[in-house]
């Protein structure tokens, strides 16, 4: 890491409700780093498809856990800005689903499929680990950080 | 959330604030209500005040036009801003949906 990197950490419960509060501090970190508003909103798309995918489907069933949280974490350096989200649910990888056919989903009975078009279309890179029992979900996008000059 | 006008055999609904994951939900019930009170109008959803959308309140929409279209009733979707237009966009689904600038002209296309 070199000295203009940026980083910032916070712990949410794991509640549909936290969603907007975890939009809220990716958008005001990436604010407080110049970032440019289109970007920013990029990121906040791709950013909620992803928390919302943990709590609806990495904690789903796993209710006697008392401690479900998510941790987001940020980090901004000159030509990259990385946001892993990390969770203790079950098993979930929600960047290796295929890239379904969302106009034959909608000729089906399904309604979904989304998150992960929004993910990789939205991104520069996407990707998953298991370790120590977390799940931990990596959202990467290059920047050219606006200058300030 | 929402609130509702009516227009000849139209129903104006107008939806405001965040369609994320916190309260899609409970907006999906109130439409469903709505719509099911209302077997014989079609629906306009306006979403001027719409601050944010995510993929779950894509996915309310796709379900009141699968409702609407097992009906034999259309939905209509208007003012949509570039946040909102946006995510149509990324998902490719501009032209499965019935989209007009404004509510006006969503209203002229009445049949």
């Amino acid at each position: 890491m070199n000295s203009n990197n940026q980083s910032s950490i916070k712990t949410y419960r794991a509640l549909k409700s936290e969603v907007p509060k975890m939009t809220l501090f990716v958008k005001k970190t990436l604010e407080q780093s110049s970032i440019d508003i289109l970007i920013i909103n990029d990121i906040i798309l791709a950013f909620d498809e992803a928390a919302t995918n943990i709590i609806m489907h990495a904690y789903n069933g796993l209710e006697f856990i008392e401690s479900k949280t998510v941790d987001v974490h940020i980090e901004i350096d000159t030509n990259k800005i990385h946001i892993v989200l990390k969770d203790n649910g079950k098993f979930f990888d929600g960047t290796g689903i295929p890239l379904p056919d969302l106009k034959e989903n909608m000729k089906g009975n399904r309604k979904g499929g989304f998150g992960i078009y929004i993910m990789k279309s939205l991104m520069d890179k996407i990707h998953y680990q298991r370790i120590n029992n977390y799940n931990i979900t990596t959202l990467i996008k290059n920047i050219n950080t606006v200058d300030m000059g | 959330m929402l609130r509702v006008k009516e227009n000849k055999d139209n129903l104006i609904i107008y939806l405001k604030g965040r369609l994320d994951v916190h309260l899609s939900a409970e907006v999906e019930k109130e439409i469903n209500d709505i719509i099911q009170e209302n077997p014989n109008m079609n629906i306009i959803i306006n979403l001027n005040e719409i601050e944010y959308m995510s993929s779950s309140g894509l996915r309310v929409l796709v379900a009141v036009m699968r409702l609407l279209k097992a009906n034999e009733r259309s939905l209509r979707l208007c003012h949509l801003n570039s946040a909102v237009k946006k995510i149509f966009e990324v998902v490719e689904l501009m032209d499965m949906f019935e989209i007009y600038e404004t509510e006006a002209e969503a209203l002229g296309q009445s049949t």
